[in-house]
């Protein structure tokens, strides 16, 4: 059908216009709007309108014609009433001009058109195809709009019945693991042509006799069309007897998938040791002691790692599945390996340790037994691996253990230091007493000098770059490359000195002896690269050498923090008590001491820290904390720490890098938070 | 050996720099153009620009002292280094000289002029 697109400012105009160009009236189209317009007052938008000859209207125009011109002349009930004009869609029966008495009439029945001619005065008759299901031919012309009918003329109507189609089409995907079925399916309509009428305007529609459903393809089709891409593996046809209730439109339907390899496991290594431990910890006072194990006790089990297991794609072609990777069991001192390396056994009596931050090596270091107390009979006990004390440690006398301490009595004017746990059963009495490391200045360090590191290794490679440009004259460096790294630092690594800088500054406040490793590092630092120093570098070389020697340091550095070791004792007096982990005291609380935690002080049984004070790595629990007595108790608090008290009592006074609180009066839970810059954020106290 | 030749043209003053900026030349180039700064000339012109169109090559000393007078003159002049051979540009680039300096304009130099 013939239709136009128009644009102007206004629908009117657009109206007028299209008609215009189609050669109709206005009144004798319709149309629809594709775009709004709108009048601002900086802008405006045109109308949008297609426009189309009003099939209704152009029918009725025609009977005006063929009436005035030839049957009747005009009368007076010659005006058609104009109904609704605006739903003009759903014409039919009923829909068409009122059928007057005198007008002439169609109608459908068993299929036969009856027509019926107009007595005089009255209209002709006129029949036209409702929709594309039905074809009309007039006296053998095949009418598309409304046609004038009269008695005697041949009229024949053919139901246009629609044909069932169903395409499929194969797709496999681009890693050759799923075949789809692309189908596209309608179903087929057979049509019949029902009674209607009498109307004068009759438009003839059609009822739905039979829906044809497509013929499902055949199970050999489908697979024919498989083969015929050569898809031959994880055929699965079952979903093919639902075909027949898919709607029409287009589908994908699974047919064929491949199966994924499966990647094997990577070799895992379980410390039978450490899993006994960890029942153990359920109680407290046995937290992490004494784990001592018999030679010929199995200590760790290596699953070795599995092939996995390969794929198959739709192809039929195999896919290699990654084997798991092998992870070696490494042992050192006290332990065997057995069974091609796959169990680990104690060699001799022992407590086994596993150290190391990314390979883990298990050794079991032998145990040294004093039966009785530390004292002048014993003189002082050094021992390589663990030491168990059945009695007390007693003036003046020092213990020390690459491994655990055990003591069961107390610990009076003594010094006790291991590389590992302490657990003292009784009471530490004027007295210090250290576990681990200092981890606490090292967990400070540690970013300082893993920054250092990235530079010190970018300037090295830089200075390399440089050295290789033809416009950059390397003469002046004979008398030493100290220059080159002079102008670096200068330049684009100025954050070397100042890293530097705050290391030494660490290092100098911190009132602990640092690791001799740490601190040859820390003198070769300031001998190359802090304030001229840099200038009288000889050979790059030199700081190839330091770079090395920090790389080591850093892992030194990063095992210690890793390397948590906690203090447990009864209580605590009068004493310096120091755990790169955990203190803990179980009984009587802490009075006038000084408790130093890289993790948690945990005060337990009578819950109460009255004089000295405390270093918080992350967190303290205590019940009171100072006293009615007035006790003046001084606690610093590492950033991120946390600090809970029950009950809290004046001269209590708090620290951080940053900030500073004093407890004036007495109150009750006391909840201290310092965040990550050392400042204090949140305090709750009641009165 | 360096060359220097100081130019006025209305509010810029060009230091066009003809040899090398080494070890040999730095006390030089420093002397000359932290003098510059008790001249008159250097009062009234706005723009500082170093011509190194001519310049063959540089050392870490040389770097150092450029660096130095940037620093020393940069917050009272506006500074532009034109006409950098690519082989210099390049040791800039590596250095980052771009960004350390990124209130001064470092200038490659043409690709015809570089050719010619």
């Amino acid at each position: 059908m013939k239709e136009v697109t128009v644009k102007a400012a206004s629908l009117d105009e657009a109206l007028r216009q299209g008609a215009a160009q189609l050669g109709l009236s206005v009144d004798e189209v319709g149309y629809e709007i594709i775009q709004e317009g709108k009048k601002g007052f900086l802008t405006s938008r045109e109308w949008v309108v297609r426009i189309f000859p009003d099939a209704f209207k152009l029918v009725e125009r025609k009977v005006k014609e063929i009436e005035s011109s030839k049957i009747t002349p005009p009368s007076a009930d010659w005006e058609i009433k104009e109904e609704g004009s605006e739903n003009r869609t759903g014409v039919g029966d009923g829909d068409g001009p009122e059928l007057g008495p005198k007008d002439g009439h169609v109608a459908i029945v068993d299929g036969e058109v009856i027509i019926t001619n107009p007595e005089p005065g009255g209209k002709m008759p006129i029949l036209a195809p409702f929709d594309t299901t039905v074809e009309v031919y007039v006296n053998g012309e095949k009418i598309r709009a409304g046609k004038v009918v009269k008695e005697g003329d041949q009229v024949r109507l053919i139901p246009v019945n629609t044909v069932p189609v169903l395409k499929v089409e194969v797709e496999i995907t681009a890693d050759a693991m799923q075949a789809f079925l692309l189908i596209k399916k309608q179903t087929g309509y057979r049509y019949r042509i029902p009674d209607q009428g009498p109307a004068r305007l009759l438009y003839v529609k059609t009822e739905v006799e039979s829906a044809i459903e497509p013929n499902p393809p055949s199970e050999e089709y489908i697979h024919s069309l498989l083969k015929e891409k050569g898809v031959v593996y994880g055929i699965n046809l079952d979903t093919l007897s639902t075909l027949q209730q898919l709607p029409d439109g287009e589908h994908k339907i699974l047919v064929a998938e491949g199966r994924p390899p499966v990647p094997g496991q990577d070799a895992t290594i379980e410390y039978l040791f450490l899993q006994r431990h960890a029942e153990e910890e359920k109680n407290p006072y046995r937290k992490g002691f004494s784990n001592s194990v018999e030679a010929g006790t199995v200590l760790a089990v290596k699953n070795p790692p599995t092939l996995g297991e390969k794929g198959i794609d739709i192809f039929g072609r195999t896919i290699e599945s990654a084997p798991g990777k092998d992870v070696p069991l490494l042992v050192g001192e006290g332990v065997e390996l057995i069974n091609n390396g796959t169990v680990a056994v104690a060699a001799v009596d022992g407590m086994p340790i596993l150290k190391g931050r990314k390979e883990k090596i298990l050794s079991v270091v032998p145990v040294k037994v004093v039966e009785g107390d530390v004292d002048i009979t014993t003189g002082n006990v050094f021992f390589h691996g663990s030491i168990l004390i059945k009695g007390n440690v007693l003036d003046g006398f020092k213990v020390r253990a690459t491994g655990d301490v055990e003591i069961w009595g107390s610990v009076i004017r003594a010094d006790v230091y291991a590389d590992g746990n302490v657990r003292v059963g009784k009471n530490v009495i004027s007295s210090t007493v250290q576990a681990g490391g200092n981890t606490i200045v090292y967990e400070q360090c540690l970013p300082l000098f893993v920054e250092l590191k990235k530079n010190i290794a970018g300037l090295l490679e830089v200075a390399e770059i440089l050295k290789k440009q033809p416009a950059f004259s390397t003469k002046d460096l004979e008398q030493g490359e100290g220059r080159l790294v002079q102008m670096l630092i200068d330049l684009k690594f100025g954050a070397i000195p100042r890293l530097i800088l705050r290391l030494n500054n660490l290092f100098k406040k911190s009132d602990e002896e640092i690791l001799p490793e740490v601190y040859r590092v820390m003198v070769m630092l300031n001998e190359k690269l802090f304030g001229i120093a840099p200038l009288r570098i000889k050979k790059l070389d030199d700081l190839h050498v330091l770079l090395h020697n920090l790389e080591q340091v850093l892992e030194l550095v990063h095992s210690t923090i890793v390397n948590k070791k906690d203090v447990i004792c009864g209580y605590a007096q009068n004493s310096h008590v120091k755990a790169s982990g955990d203190v803990i005291i179980t009984d009587r609380g802490s009075i006038s001491s000084q408790l130093d935690a890289g993790e948690e002080i945990k005060i337990e049984g009578k819950s109460v820290m009255r004089g000295g004070g405390a270093r918080i790595g992350k967190k303290m629990v205590v019940q009171e904390l100072g006293s009615e007595g007035e006790s003046v108790v001084k606690i610093f608090m590492f950033p991120g720490s946390t600090l809970e008290a029950e009950r809290v009592y004046p001269l209590v006074m708090i620290e951080t890098p940053a900030d500073k609180l004093n407890i004036e009066r007495p109150g009750r839970m006391l909840t201290v938070n310092v965040d990550e810059n050392g400042k204090i954020k949140a305090v709750s106290l009641k009165g | 050996m360096l060359e220097m030749k100081v130019n006025r043209d209305e509010n810029t003053l060009t230091v066009v720099m003809k040899g090398v900026l080494d070890i040999s030349t730095v006390d030089d180039f420093k002397k000359t153009v932290l003098g510059l700064q008790n001249q008159q000339e250097f009062q009234e012109t706005k723009n500082l620009v170093f011509d190194f169109s001519r310049l063959k090559f540089i050392d870490s000393t040389g770097m150092g002292a450029l660096a130095t007078v940037i620093r020393k003159i940069g917050d009272r002049k506006c500074i532009q280094v034109k006409n950098i051979p690519p082989d210099i540009y390049e040791v800039f680039e590596i250095l980052g000289v771009m960004e350390i300096f990124d209130n001064c304009n470092f200038e490659p130099m043409s690709k015809e002029a570089s050719n010619s």
